[in-house]
C-alpha cells in the first residue's frame, strides 16, 4: 500500500469512526428500558377480546415511547412490553405470573380483566412485591382489596359505573323510583349488591325485588329479561355484561313490551350492542361508553382510535383504552416516584392527588370501597342508542369513589 | 305475572332452535355412529361466513345463508373424507380427531373474524301478534326452519333410497357393505348435510342471539342434551328431546336460580341415562 | 419390555426426578414439573377406570371434588391441609362410590355421556353453594401446603405421583384389573365366571376416584386459587386425549401422553395465540401415524433403528 492509499484508508476509517464513536455513546444513553408485563388471555374463551387489550398496551408503550419515554433522576428509559398469555385460566394465570415475575424478572405488570384471573395472578405478585395495575375489577375481594397492596385499579371498574351511573340516571330520569338489576351469577352478586342498593339509595331510588342472576353460558337470555321486567322497575340496570348479552337483552326487553330506559353500569361500546340488539330494539338504552364519533373524545383516546385503526386495522376503541390506562398508569407512578424499586412506587403512587389516564385527569380514590386509596377513578362518557342511533349523552366529570 | 301462553310460546321457539342445532349432529351420530364434538365448531363457523358473506361481501343475507351451508358441507366432505373415514368405528381416534378440528377452526375465528363484537341482521324483522302474545317474526322463522329441517330430514331417510341404504348402514354396517351398499359415499352425504344443517343453526342463531367464537361449545353440551334424551337412532325423536330441553331451558330461570336450572337439565339427562340408555326413541348402539 | 428392564428404567426416571430440581433455577420451571406430575398421576387414574371399558369425559369433576373439600374445610375450618388433603380423595371417593352403583351398568358411549353430563352438573353444585365456593369467580385464600418454598412441593408431589402410580399400577396387576379387563372384552362372559359387573366397576371408580381426588387437592393448595377453569369439559376432555394420544393399551401410556401434551404447548410458549395449532397438530399426528400412541414411540425408534443397521 502506498502513502496515498494509506492516507485515504485511514480518513475513510475516522470518518467512519466519526460516524460510530457519537452514536455508540447516545446509545448508551437510550438502551435503557423498562420492561412492563402484560397478561392477557391470548388463547382460550377470552382471548377475542384480551387480544386487543394487549394492543392497548401496545399503543401505550408507543404513545409514553415517543413522548420521551420516563425520565428517572435524568435518565431516560423507553418502555418494552413483556406480554405473556394467562389462557383464559386461572392455572394459566398463574403459569404466565410466574414466568413473568420469576423467570423474566418483571417487577411491573400491566392487566388482568377477569375476576379469576386478576384473583390468581395476585397469589404470585402480591408475595413477591411486584406493582400490579389492574383493568378492570368486578366488586370481588379477592381480587383487589386492603389484603393486595401492591395492586392498583386503573380503571373505575364495576362499582365506578354503579356510582356514576346511579347519579347519572337520577339525573336524567328524575322520575325513576325502582329499579331492576341484572348482574351476572358468577360469584360477583353477593359483593355487588350492596354497592348497588347503596348507591341507588343515595340518589333517591331502590331496588325492586331480587337481583336477578344469570349464568356466563347462558345461550337464550330472555327469561332473565323478563324476569328483570315483570319486577315493574322504572328502569332496568345490567351490571358487568359483554354486547352480545346485553344486546339480546336488550332486544328481549323491547319485545315483550318494556320501554322503560335501560342502563348499562359497565363499559361497552354502544355501536356493537346495536349491532347485536338491532335497530328496532335500540332505543332508550345508555351505558358507560366510549362513541367512535363523540365531540368531546379526550386527545389521548382520538389518539388511541387513529392511530389503533391504521396499525390494527379494526376499531376496538373500548378495549384498546381498557388495555392502554394500565400501562400508561405504572408509566406515571414509576415518573414520580423517580424510582425503578415497586415499593417507592407504590407508596409514590398512594401519595398521589390525581393521575392521568386516557380520559383525563382522574382522581385517586377507594379507601372505603375496597379497603385501600389505590383506585384510579376518572370521568368516563355516557353513550346512548336512542331510535336506533348511537347518541352521546354527554361526560360525567366529578365522579368521586369513597 | 307472565301470562302461561306466553311462557309456552317461548318454550316451544327455544325447543325448535335447539332442534335446529341438534339436527345435523343427530344425523352424523345415528348414520355414522361418530359422535362429531367439531359440530359446535362448525356452528359457529357456518355463522361467522354468513356474517362475512353478507355483511362483509354485501350479499343477500338469504344467499350468504346458502353459500354458507355449501361451504360448511364442502368442509364436511374434507372431514369425512380425510379425517373420520379412516377412522370409522374407532370411537377414541375420531374424538381426537374432532378436537383437534375445534381447536383450528376456534383458533382462525379467533384470530381474524372474531376480533370485533358480531351479531347477524335479521332474517326476518317485526313481530307477529298473536292474540295476546307478541313473538318475533325472527324467533318464529327459525323455529319453523328447525322444525322444516327435522321433518325434511326425517321424509328424506325414510322415503328416499339413499335414506334407506343410511338406516340399513346405521343397523348394521357390515351386513349393509357385504349388499353392496357404498359405505364411504353415504357417509360423506351425511357429513355433508349435517355440517350444512350446523351452518344453518349457526347462522340463524347468529341473527337471533350473536356471534363469538366459543358459542359452539355451548350450543354442543345443549345439542348433546337433546341427543342423548331423544336417543341415538332416533331423528324425529329429537322434536320432543328438544321439547324438553328447550322448555327447561325456557321456563325454570323464571321461577329458580341459573344454577338449579342447569342442575335440572342435566339430571334429567343422566336419570334417563341410567334407567333407558337407548333414549325415549333410540336404539341399542352397537 | 422384561420386568426387571422396567423397574431399571422405572428407578432411573425416578432418581433423574430427584436430582432435577437441584439444577433447575426457574420457579416456571419448577411449576411446569409438578403441574406435570398432577396431570400424569391425573390421567393415569383415568386409565383404571377405563380398564372395563368405562371411558370418563368428567374425571376432572372427581377432581375438583377432592379440591373443592380440602380447599372449603381449610379455608373455613381452619384444618391443617394434612388433614383436608386426604379428606378431599376421600370426598371424591365416596361420591364416586354413590354414583358407581347406578353407573355401573351404563356401557360404552352411554357411560361416557353420563360422566360428561355428571361433570357439568358437579360444578352447577357448586355454583348452587356460589356463596361458599367461590363460584366461577374462584376461591382464594387457600392455605399453602408449604409457606413459600418451591422444593418441599416439588418433592411432595413426585412422591404423590410415585405412590399413586405404584398403587394403580398393583391394582392393574391384580386379580381386580384382570376382572376388569375381562368385563371390558365381554361383561356376560365375565358374569358367566363369577365376575360381578357391578362390584367390580364401582372398586375401579373408587379407586380411580380417590387418587384424582387427592391429587386435586395437593393441586388446590398449590394453586392457591381453584375455579372452574381447570375442572371444567375442556379440563375433562384434556385428561382424556393425554390417555388416548398416550396410549389406551399400556399403562404407560397415560403418563406419557400427560407429560408430552401438557408440557409441549407450555415449551411453546412464545407462539403465543398460535399455540393450539401446534397441540391440534400433535393430535391429528399422533392419531394418523401412531395409532398405538406415543407409548409407541420407543418401539418404533427400536424398529427404525435396526433397520439402519441392516
Amino acid at each position: 500500500m502506498n502513502r496515498k492509499e494509506f492516507l485515504q484508508s485511514l480518513s475513510a476509517g475516522l470518518a467512519a469512526g466519526a460516524f460510530v464513536l457519537p452514536n455508540k455513546v447516545l446509545a448508551q444513553g437510550k438502551t435503557k428500558t423498562i420492561r412492563i408485563g402484560f397478561l392477557a388471555a391470548l388463547t382460550g374463551f377470552a382471548s377475542s377480546s384480551e387480544r386487543i387489550h394487549l394492543q392497548g398496551g401496545e399503543l401505550a408503550r408507543d404513545w409514553i415511547n415517543s413522548h420521551g419515554g420516563i425520565k428517572i433522576k435524568g435518565e431516560t428509559y423507553m418502555v418494552e412490553l413483556v406480554p405473556e398469555d394467562h389462557k383464559s385460566t386461572a392455572e394459566g394465570a398463574v403459569s404466565g405470573a410466574t414466568r413473568l415475575v420469576h423467570d423474566k424478572g418483571v417487577k411491573y405488570i400491566a392487566g388482568t380483566i377477569m375476576p379469576f384471573t386478576v384473583a390468581a395472578v395476585t397469589t404470585v405478585t402480591e408475595p413477591a412485591g411486584v406493582l400490579r395495575s389492574v383493568g378492570y375489577n368486578a366488586g370481588t375481594p379477592q381480587e383487589f382489596s386492603a389484603k393486595t397492596p401492591y395492586t392498583f385499579l386503573s380503571q373505575n371498574g364495576t362499582i365506578g359505573a354503579i356510582i356514576s351511573g346511579m347519579r347519572w340516571l337520577k339525573g336524567k330520569f328524575p322520575e325513576t323510583k325502582t329499579i331492576s338489576v341484572l348482574i351476572p351469577d358468577d360469584g360477583s352478586i353477593q359483593h355487588l349488591a350492596p354497592h348497588v342498593r347503596k348507591w341507588a339509595e343515595a340518589n333517591g331510588m331502590s331496588i325492586k325485588g331480587d337481583i336477578v342472576g344469570w349464568p356466563l353460558d347462558t345461550v337464550d337470555f330472555t327469561p332473565f329479561a323478563l324476569k328483570a321486567a315483570n319486577l315493574g322497575p322504572d328502569a332496568v340496570a345490567m351490571v358487568n355484561g359483554w354486547p352480545g348479552m346485553v344486546g339480546s337483552v336488550l332486544k328481549a326487553l323491547r319485545k315483550s313490551g318494556f320501554a322503560k330506559p335501560v342502563i348499562g353500569m359497565h363499559y361497552l361500546q354502544v355501536e356493537d350492542v346495536l349491532e347485536v340488539a338491532g335497530a328496532e330494539a335500540s332505543t332508550n338504552y345508555y351505558v358507560h361508553g366510549l362513541m367512535l364519533n363523540d365531540p368531546e373524545l379526550p386527545e389521548r383516546i382520538k389518539w388511541i382510535l387513529e392511530t389503533g385503526t391504521k396499525k390494527y386495522g379494526h376499531k376496538g376503541l373500548a378495549f384498546w383504552v381498557e388495555g392502554f390506562d394500565p400501562v400508561y398508569t405504572i408509566a406515571q407512578a414509576i415518573g414520580k416516584a423517580q424510582s425503578l424499586d415497586p415499593d417507592a412506587i407504590r407508596k409514590a403512587w398512594e401519595q398521589m392527588d390525581t393521575i392521568d389516564t386516557a380520559y383525563g385527569t382522574s382522581k385517586i380514590g377507594g379507601r372505603e370501597t375496597y379497603g385501600l386509596r389505590h383506585a384510579v377513578v376518572g370521568p368516563r362518557s355516557i353513550a346512548g342508542l336512542e331510535r336506533g342511533k348511537p347518541t352521546a349523552m354527554g361526560w360525567v366529570r366529578d365522579i368521586v369513589v369513597p | 305475572m307472565e301470562p302461561l301462553f306466553e311462557i309456552l310460546v317461548s318454550a316451544v321457539l327455544l325447543s325448535s332452535m335447539y332442534v335446529l342445532a341438534a339436527a345435523g349432529f343427530a344425523l352424523v351420530l345415528s348414520i355414522m355412529n361418530i359422535l362429531n364434538f367439531a359440530h359446535g365448531a362448525i356452528y359457529m363457523v357456518g355463522g361467522f361466513l354468513c356474517y362475512e358473506f353478507s355483511v362483509g361481501y354485501g350479499l343477500n343475507q338469504w344467499l350468504a345463508l346458502a353459500l354458507s351451508a355449501a361451504s360448511m358441507a364442502l368442509f364436511g366432505l374434507f372431514l369425512e373424507r380425510f379425517l373420520f373415514r379412516r377412522f370409522y368405528g374407532d370411537f377414541f381416534s375420531s374424538v381426537i380427531v374432532s378436537i383437534a378440528v375445534i381447536f383450528v377452526l376456534q383458533t382462525t375465528i379467533n384470530l381474524t373474524v372474531a376480533v370485533n363484537v358480531r351479531a347477524l341482521p335479521t332474517f326476518a324483522p317485526g313481530m307477529l301478534h298473536l292474540g295476546s302474545v307478541t313473538v318475533s317474526m325472527e324467533r318464529l322463522v327459525t323455529a319453523a326452519i328447525g322444525v322444516a329441517l327435522l321433518a325434511a330430514m326425517v321424509v328424506f331417510v325414510r322415503v328416499s333410497r339413499t335414506g334407506q341404504q343410511m338406516l340399513a348402514v346405521a343397523q348394521d354396517a357390515e351386513g349393509a357393505a357385504l349388499q353392496g351398499i357404498r359405505i364411504h359415499r353415504l357417509a360423506a352425504i351425511a357429513m355433508a348435510a349435517g355440517c350444512a344443517m350446523a351452518a344453518i343453526a349457526g347462522s340463524f342463531m347468529g341473527a337471533v342471539f350473536d356471534l363469538n367464537s366459543t358459542m359452539g361449545d355451548l350450543i354442543l353440551v345443549k345439542v348433546m342434551q337433546v341427543v342423548i334424551l331423544s336417543g341415538i337412532g332416533s331423528l324425529g325423536g329429537i322434536l320432543i328431546g328438544g321439547l324438553v330441553i328447550g322448555s327447561v331451558d325456557s321456563i325454570l330461570p323464571l321461577f329458580t336460580t341459573p344454577a338449579i336450572t342447569q342442575a335440572v337439565g342435566v339430571a334429567i339427562v343422566i336419570a334417563l341415562l341410567l334407567v333407558k340408555p337407548q333414549g325415549l326413541f333410540g336404539r341399542e348402539m352397537g | 419390555m422384561t420386568n426387571t428392564n422396567r423397574a431399571i428404567l422405572c428407578v432411573c426416571v425416578i432418581v433423574v426426578l430427584v436430582i432435577v430440581p437441584l439444577l433447575i433455577e426457574s420457579p416456571y420451571t419448577f411449576r411446569l414439573f409438578i403441574l406435570t406430575f398432577v396431570y400424569v398421576t391425573a390421567a393415569a387414574s383415568l386409565r383404571t377406570l377405563a380398564l372395563s371399558g368405562q371411558v370418563s369425559m368428567g374425571h376432572a369433576a372427581f377432581m375438583s371434588i377432592g379440591a373443592y373439600t380440602s380447599a372449603l374445610l381449610a379455608r373455613y375450618g381452619d384444618f391443617s391441609p394434612w388433614l383436608t388433603m386426604p379428606m378431599g380423595g376421600l370426598a371424591a371417593m365416596i361420591v364416586a362410590v354413590l354414583v358407581g352403583f347406578p353407573f355401573a351398568r351404563v356401557r360404552t358411549i352411554y357411560f361416557s355421556m353420563v360422566s360428561l353430563f355428571f361433570g357439568i352438573g358437579v360444578l352447577s353444585v357448586y355454583s348452587i353453594f356460589g356463596k361458599y365456593t367461590g363460584h366461577i369467580n374462584g376461591l382464594i385464600g387457600i392455605p399453602p401446603l408449604f409457606a413459600g418454598a418451591r422444593l418441599p412441593y416439588y418433592y411432595y408431589f413426585l412422591a404423590l405421583m410415585v405412590a399413586c402410580l405404584a398403587v394403580l399400577w398393583r391394582f392393574e396387576k391384580c386379580r381386580i384389573g384382570t376382572c376388569l379387563k375381562a368385563i371390558n372384552q365381554s361383561h356376560v362372559v365375565a358374569a358367566s365366571v363369577g365376575i360381578s359387573e357391578v362390584k367390580f366397576r364401582v372398586l375401579a371408580l373408587a379407586m380411580s376416584c380417590f387418587v384424582v381426588g387427592l391429587v386435586g387437592a395437593g393441586y388446590a393448595h398449590y394453586n392457591m386459587v381453584i375455579s372452574y377453569s381447570a375442572f371444567d369439559l375442556p379440563a375433562s376432555i384434556n385428561l382424556l386425549v393425554y390417555m388416548l394420544v398416550g396410549g389406551i393399551s399400556s399403562f404407560a401410556g397415560p403418563i406419557i401422553g400427560a407429560a408430552v401434551l401438557f408440557v409441549v404447548p407450555e415449551l411453546f410458549r412464545d407462539l403465543k395465540e398460535y399455540t393450539p395449532y401446534l397441540y391440534a397438530g400433535i393430535l391429528l399426528f399422533v392419531v394418523f401415524a401412531m395409532p398405538e400412541g406415543l407409548v409407541g414411540i420407543p418401539d418404533r425408534l427400536g424398529s427404525w433403528l435396526k433397520s439402519k443397521h441392516r
